[in-house]
């Protein structure tokens, strides 16, 4: 089910959130323990039982690491790391690492798919965390089993996140208050992100997606850069958009989840971005992979090292491939440029030139990310740089249409952070005059929910990109 | 609930979670009274409720996408809402509200299915080997009819396109041949006749008129207009030599002419341009002959020529026109059906194809395959619209012990009359994919095989059977593919043997699963 399928919408939305405020403190946590499941087995049915296997696994190991100080603390550790890089092994890696499906995956999933079940590296790195936090006593082990397959399984952030950590939901978990006014900015923020997905990413999708399926020779220069520009901002919306409606559900039910993107291509270094981009993600990576491998405390050379091994992670945590390796490496790569020197030297640059080198190299770096295979991403980067079609049948006219001229206008606006602005800006005002305008927004909001809803009905609008990580 | 949720918060906020909550919910509740034969169809046909089937747990997966979709298409309010989108994309955004259609200049749309326009426009041209795979089939067919007697031609129809390019946006410039100019050079090289029609619907424009919005297409809908259906039948009159019918056209209302448009499937009613008017012929011509074919009569009217034709939505009107004896197969079905052309003795076999049709349609699709071509593919492993089932390679299934017929004198034996002999096969397998049936026998002469299904107790399932073209004479090992066919228990598959006269030797019929390929999404209609 997606968020902005009309079923979701209209029924499974409303209903869940209706039900769980009638639930009372004690009901709400079993409506959303079921609706998360019923909402996980919907798209992938038999599967929900590896998500409620892991649940249980991690609960019943949660406990033992809590023994903190023991052997036993530690061995429980080993074993849910061991699990959990078996599970994303078993069902992700394995056809890329040893050239088939093992049968066990095939056994599990009966349903016939063979892709890795949707959301498993979300739901897994979470476990992770959990687990991990457990030993090092930031938190202490949930002693329900029902409360912490709640966290695991929470439907908001299930299949495309953003990462939470236990530590931030353990006492919302336990209670929390529904307010109406916060209920209020939930549907703000949902609507705000169901526009941003069908609405923004929707419009400039097909021509990203034209210019990465062209045949190499046919893709000339300038439809190979529309392509890649589409595409930027697709991804940012797209995944952004899923974020924000995941904060605003979390909001309707009294949850309050950490924001996972901010305004990340506003930002002037590659190093500014990974604040910026995904932030559950990279946090995660730094928490508890690049801090205990020793982060930047050793010296340049083995931070360096660690920069990169920690990418090269990230970008295999999106896919097992070699595209996304290359992904990974190359932002590994940028980001030890920036610590030895490049940096220096960007900061004494115009703002402009900062935002110019920061839009090029993660645009670039979205070619590998988007194409099925290195060869492809060697023919699209040929293209960029005018080794394409010179007199390819696909110029840019037949693509710039007035939906995705405006597509680009408006995603390009959405990406920067004007919202603060505009807040700012109306505390300056009279009351009456913010009023006028509050609602001016509220009332605009709704016409996107009722747009974005018509626009799921119509059947044009395509899944997350995040749902196959 | 009240005492649940804190009301901390404005008016302002109370009244957009009212009101978001209402906008939600309200199409949900009210989905439950919409009445869906209201609106018709839109660009695709609505979905099926899913009832059955749900018995494993594996197959709740399989069917939860068909169930969004069947309530997706039931979902109350719909309407205003898919109007509100329409009104979004066509008047804000100046484009039609559908990825498939194109909005022209004038209020004109053109359909883009299997991206036609690109193709129209020369910038994804066919590749030699598919224009080869073309041509090849097409001079298989012209063998086939002249073997059987008849003159062949190949009509490849202009389309929306093609008539009125002018009418196409800018961006969609021209840069090299379509492939219907592509594979009409290609077929005139080969010697297969092939006619142009064009011209004449070029022609037929310069009595065009804006102001009566009276084109030689239907300039919202897909195919051409009563008055394009005149030029092209006077145009098909003279490639085939036939008196006109001296039946009057009309220009008035009619069910058809709605129908052809796409501004109701995409809830544009109010929002462009439309009119409901059209030529239509009357049906009672003044030499009193009786408008209408019956598809698959097999009494023809002696002393009257004889025509076969695809039934191609292009000219369906047409077809009335040119006289008793024309036999009409589907578009979608392609084969020459060898037993009709040998029991009719067609003067003229028309194939009759719209330029359309090479977007979405591979020569494999086609099915024009010898038992020679399909032979050396099934041998092979090679794709000719099929492949083998990768998990059981080598597996047949003999059927040929359960063979039961009322005409079966001896076994293995069937005496067959003017009629085709029929060979009903009993106790076979459930399948849930495709099969090739293996038929090796002698047959008494030249024509075909035509392969159904069979409920029983209830008669012949389905009427777009498997078909397969065969030269026989001597034993033969026939290889009929049977595909979008479902067989579930106590189906019967039922083998129409159309060669001739005289006595069927069966040695062995045997079935395999196989795999079908998809060509470029032609089986997903």
């Amino acid at each position: 089910m997606l968020f902005h399928s009309p079923l979701f919408l209209t029924a499974f939305l409303p209903l869940v959130v209706l039900l769980a405020w009638v639930a009372g403190r004690r009901g709400r946590n079993w409506v959303l323990l079921a609706a998360s499941l019923l909402f996980y087995a919907w798209g992938e049915g038999p599967m929900v039982a590896v998500l409620a296997a892991s649940a249980l696994v991690h609960h019943l190991l949660g406990l033992l690491v809590g023994r903190r100080g023991t052997l036993l603390s530690h061995w429980a550790l080993g074993v849910g790391v061991a699990f959990d890089v078996g599970l994303l092994v078993l069902f992700k890696y394995s056809a890329w690492l040893f050239g088939e499906t093992p049968d066990l995956a095939l056994a599990l999933r009966s349903d016939g798919a063979t892709g890795p079940p949707i959301g498993v590296s979300f739901f897994t790195f979470q476990a992770l965390s959990y687990l991990v936090d457990v030993h090092r006593g930031v938190v202490e082990p949930q002693r329900s089993p029902f409360k912490f397959a709640l966290y695991l399984s929470l439907f908001p952030q299930l299949i495309a996140g953003p990462i939470v950590r236990y530590a931030d939901v353990a006492t919302q978990i336990d209670g929390r208050e529904v307010k109406l006014q916060r209920v209020a900015d939930g549907f703000r923020r949902f609507a705000t992100g169901l526009g941003k997905k069908v609405l923004l990413a929707g419009s400039i999708a097909p021509v990203a997606d034209q210019a990465f399926n062209l045949p190499p020779g046919e893709l000339g220069f300038g439809l190979a850069w529309l392509g890649l520009a589409c595409y930027s901002l697709q991804i940012y919306l797209d995944f952004s958009g899923y974020s924000d409606m995941a904060i605003g559900i979390g909001r309707m039910l009294g949850f309050e989840f950490l924001e996972n993107f901010l305004h990340p291509y506003s930002s002037r270094s590659v190093t500014e971005f990974w604040r910026r981009w995904h932030v559950s993600l990279s946090s995660w990576f730094r928490d508890y992979l690049y801090i205990p491998l020793g982060g930047n405390r050793h010296g340049r050379v083995r931070t360096g090292c660690h920069l990169v091994a920690v990418f090269l992670l990230c970008g295999l945590w999106h896919g097992a491939a070699w595209t996304f390796v290359l992904w990974g490496v190359w932002h590994g790569a940028l980001l030890v440029m920036e610590r030895v020197g490049l940096g220096r030297l960007l900061a004494r640059l115009p703002r402009a030139c900062q935002h110019l080198w920061l839009l090029l190299a993660v645009c670039l770096g979205w070619v590998p990310f988007r194409c099925e295979s290195m060869g492809q991403a060697g023919s699209y980067f040929g293209a960029l740089f005018g080794f394409g079609s010179s007199n390819s049948p696909w110029t840019l006219e037949r693509f710039m249409t007035p939906a995705v001229f405006l597509g680009l206008l408006l995603g390009a606006l959405a990406s920067v952070p004007w919202v603060p602005w505009a807040r700012r800006t109306l505390a300056e005002i009279n009351t009456s005059a913010r009023r006028r305008w509050l609602v001016v927004a509220d009332l605009s909001l709704f016409l996107v929910l009722a747009l974005s809803l018509a626009e799921g009905l119509g059947g044009t609008s395509t899944p997350f990109i995040y749902f196959r990580f | 609930m009240s005492e649940q949720i804190k009301t901390e918060g404005t008016n302002r906020d109370r009244i957009l979670v009212m009101a978001c909550l209402l906008l939600l919910a309200v199409p949900g509740l009210s989905s439950l009274g919409v009445d869906l034969e209201q609106r018709g169809e839109e660009l695709r046909r609505r979905e099926r409720r899913p009832v059955q089937g749900w018995q494993a747990p594996a197959a709740i997966k399989d069917k939860t996408g068909w169930a969004e979709k069947a309530y997706s298409d039931r979902l109350g309010l719909r309407t205003p809402l898919l109007q509100l989108r329409s009104l979004f994309h066509w008047g804000l955004l100046g484009q039609a509200p559908g990825t498939e259609m194109v909005r022209g200049k004038g209020g004109w749309l053109f359909l883009d299915y299997g991206r036609h326009l690109d193709n129209w426009r020369g910038a994804a041209p066919m590749s030699d080997a598919l224009l080869h795979d073309w041509v090849k089939n097409f001079l298989i067919r012209k063998d086939f009819a002249e073997a059987g007697g008849s003159k062949y031609i190949v009509c490849l129809l202009p389309g929306k396109p093609s008539i009125y390019p002018e009418r196409i946006p800018e961006r969609f410039a021209r840069v090299g041949p379509s492939r219907r100019d592509q594979l009409m050079s290609a077929l005139r090289e080969a010697g297969v006749p092939v006619r142009d029609l064009l011209p004449s619907m070029l022609a037929g424009k310069a009595h065009d008129s804006q102001e009566e919005w009276d084109f030689m297409v239907h300039p919202t809908g897909t195919h051409w207009s009563g008055r394009g259906e005149r030029v092209a039948e006077a145009w098909l009159r003279a490639e085939l030599d036939i008196e006109p019918v001296r039946a009057p056209w009309v220009r008035r209302k009619g069910q058809r002419a709605v129908g052809d448009t796409w501004i109701t499937r995409l809830y544009l009613d109010g929002l462009a341009p439309f009119s409901d008017l059209e030529w239509w012929t009357v049906q009672k011509p003044d030499n009193g002959i009786k408008l209408r074919n019956k598809r698959h009569s097999r009494q023809w009217k002696n002393g009257e020529r004889r025509f076969h034709m695809n039934n191609d939505s292009y000219g369906r009107g047409i077809r009335d026109l040119l006289g008793r004896n024309v036999w009409l197969r589907s578009v979608w079905e392609h084969s020459l059906d060898s037993g009709r052309m040998r029991t009719s003795q067609a003067e003229v076999v028309v194939d009759w194809f719209v330029e359309r049709m090479l977007d979405d349609l591979v020569p494999s699709e086609f099915m024009t395959s010898t038992p020679a071509d399909l032979q050396r593919a099934f041998a092979a492993g090679e794709s000719s619209g099929w492949s083998l089932e990768p998990d059981s390679p080598g597996t047949w299934r003999v059927l040929g012990e359960q063979v039961v017929h009322q005409d079966l004198e001896q076994p293995g034996r069937i005496q067959a009359g003017v009629k085709p002999a029929t060979l009903l096969l009993e106790g076979l397998p459930e399948l849930e994919q495709d099969c090739i049936l293996e038929l090796d026998l002698v047959a008494p002469g030249f024509g075909g095989v035509e392969v159904g299904v069979a409920s029983s107790p209830g008669g012949l399932k389905r009427s777009e059977v498997s078909q397969c073209v065969a030269h026989l004479g001597g034993r033969r090992v026939l290889y009929v593919p049977i595909l979008g066919i479902k067989l579930k228990r106590g189906d019967r598959l039922q083998v129409l043997l159309d060669c001739g006269p005289g006595t069927y030797v069966l040695h062995r019929v045997r079935l395999r699963k196989i795999e079908s390929l998809l060509g470029l999404g032609l089986r997903a209609r």
